[in-house]
């Protein structure tokens, strides 16, 4: 018969672990897509390219003194040195004509296309160091997409805004349901409790198993979700690989651990909080 | 308080901010067996739920089992009710766990330490109710004699000086009833006092004691 009443209440906490589950799975899916959307923006802004055109007569040595002098700085990703005859193969790849044949002469300069580090790709940057580039005697052009870095930092500034509104209505949606889920699940135990105190138990010996339970809750919920969470994106890496859903495989990891341990914070302060709304409460207010 | 288990003086009992009984005097003897009769809201339970904290004296002063109510707080509550046997119309068990468990529960909850000395104690009090077959069982598949039986011997875990009995049987059939009053009484006889609120005038009579009753406002003493 102990084992009758130990399935009992565990049948009491299942709608609560069900619901739990629910709300980390959301939130984890959630957590990861926002790691992919910032492995994303890194990506687009890391190929950001910013290209020195020099004038004819510089030799190569120079250029590659210069590619040397700009890849040492923190800022920059990588300087690649394009020759006249690379720009023209280039062309003649993505467009099959050859200007040459037109103009009768090779009209690519030598360049450097340079990248750079995601943080420093921003209008203010570029264009200060477009204006020092172009004080050098070498130098003919430097040009960039103006137009392209001023709409990335909106946009991404306008996805991030979206984004962190979102992550903050989710955060509150979940510790909202968690909370609501653990009170409601304690709300059915208020007689309980309340039997508790008139046997002359202290607060602190009916709040100990409560949020002990409240604790494996969550634990149980979250790596019910983590599982959850593992056979979504394996199915999803399965079915869509261009989506690359088990790239950053360790953020991955860390999102899964977060939420388990979240999980198991926020049920244990609740039951602790719910309880003791029910242990001040008096008989009659229980009904 | 010599002798004295109970013992009220000008005592004013109020639910929220509403006057209940006024000027309540009462004093109950070790091993005195009282019942307590009176209309329904009269404030016999109010009363009772004073005695064992629930309801916080504001006005008066009194003593139940070595504790001054007018000093209770959240800390000396649950050492009152240790004094105590609290038994309800409505039983009150711990419906998620079995008749031995309710029991060590309580046991645990007022730190008994051993666990031989718990199991004889249990023994004890199941024998004495005459439940020592039902140890096992989950109280919502006892009938409702027996679930006060529970009651009562979990009453009785902390050998308490007091027993605070609120309608105890309600919901009881008469036969059953009267085992339940016997049992008290029989209690009662070992030393324990008793302060019983009831409607049933058939049991006084069947099972004599001292009568106090409850009556616009106040307390009076009935021959």
């Amino acid at each position: 018969m102990a084992t009758e009443s130990n399935r009992r209440r565990i049948i009491s906490y299942l709608p609560a672990f069900l619901s739990i589950s629910m709300v980390m799975f959301l939130a984890g899916l959630f957590g990861i897509f926002l790691m992919h959307v910032s492995s994303i923006k890194k990506e687009i802004k890391e190929n950001i390219l910013l290209s020195v055109y020099f004038k004819d007569e510089v030799k190569q040595a120079d250029i590659l003194r210069l590619q040397k002098e700009l890849e040492a700085k923190q800022f920059v990703l990588k300087a690649e040195y394009i020759s006249k005859e690379q720009g023209l193969k280039y062309w003649k790849d993505d467009l099959g004509k050859n200007p040459q044949d037109l103009l009768g002469f090779n009209p690519f300069p030598n360049s450097l296309d340079v990248k750079f580090k995601e943080e420093y790709v921003n209008d203010l940057h570029l264009n200060t160091l477009k204006k020092q580039l172009e004080e050098n005697l070498f130098v003919r052009e430097v040009s960039y997409d103006v137009d392209i870095v001023k709409n990335i930092d909106h946009n991404i500034r306008m996805i991030g805004l979206i984004l962190l509104s979102i992550s903050l209505l989710m955060i509150f949606v979940s510790l909202a349901l968690i909370n609501n889920t653990i009170r409601l699940t304690l709300y059915s135990k208020r007689f309980l409790i309340k039997s508790m105190q008139y046997v002359g138990a202290t607060w602190w010996f009916i709040r100990r198993p409560f949020i002990m339970q409240g604790v494996i809750l969550g634990l149980a919920s979250g790596l019910f979700a983590c599982t959850l969470l593992a056979t979504t994106l394996s199915l999803v890496y399965h079915y869509f690989p261009v989506l690359n859903v088990l790239d950053g495989y360790l953020s991955i990891i860390v999102t899964l651990f977060v939420i388990t341990i979240t999980g198991m914070f926020i049920s244990g302060v609740s039951s602790y909080f719910a309880l003791n709304r029910y242990l001040r409460m008096k008989l009659d207010d229980l009904f | 308080m010599e002798g004295k288990i109970l013992r009220l003086s000008g005592v004013k009992i109020y639910q929220k901010d509403n006057l209940i009984l006024n000027n309540i005097n009462l004093a109950i003897a070790k091993g005195e067996f009282v019942y307590m009769i009176g209309k329904t809201g009269a404030g016999k339970s109010s009363l009772l739920k004073t005695l064992y904290g629930e309801l916080l004296l504001r006005e008066g002063s009194g003593n139940v089992a070595g504790f001054e109510l007018d000093k209770l707080n959240s800390d000396s509550i649950p050492m009152l009710r240790r004094k105590l046997g609290i038994v309800f119309q409505d039983f009150q068990l711990l419906n998620d766990r079995s008749v031995l468990e309710n029991l060590n529960f309580v046991m645990k909850a007022t730190d008994w330490q051993s666990a031989d000395l718990m199991a004889k104690k249990s023994e004890e009090v199941l024998r004495l109710v005459g439940l020592e077959r039902k140890v096992n069982q989950m109280p919502y598949s006892l009938s409702g004699g027996e679930q006060q039986r529970v009651v009562i011997a979990r009453a009785l875990l902390n050998d308490p000086v007091l027993i605070l009995a609120d309608e105890p049987t309600g919901n009881l059939d008469p036969e059953t009833s009267d085992e339940i009053i016997q049992l008290l009484h029989t209690i009662s006889s070992r030393g324990t006092s008793v302060l019983m609120a009831t409607h049933d005038y058939r049991i006084i009579e069947k099972f004599p004691g001292r009568i106090i009753k409850v009556d616009n406002q106040g307390l009076s003493e009935l021959q």
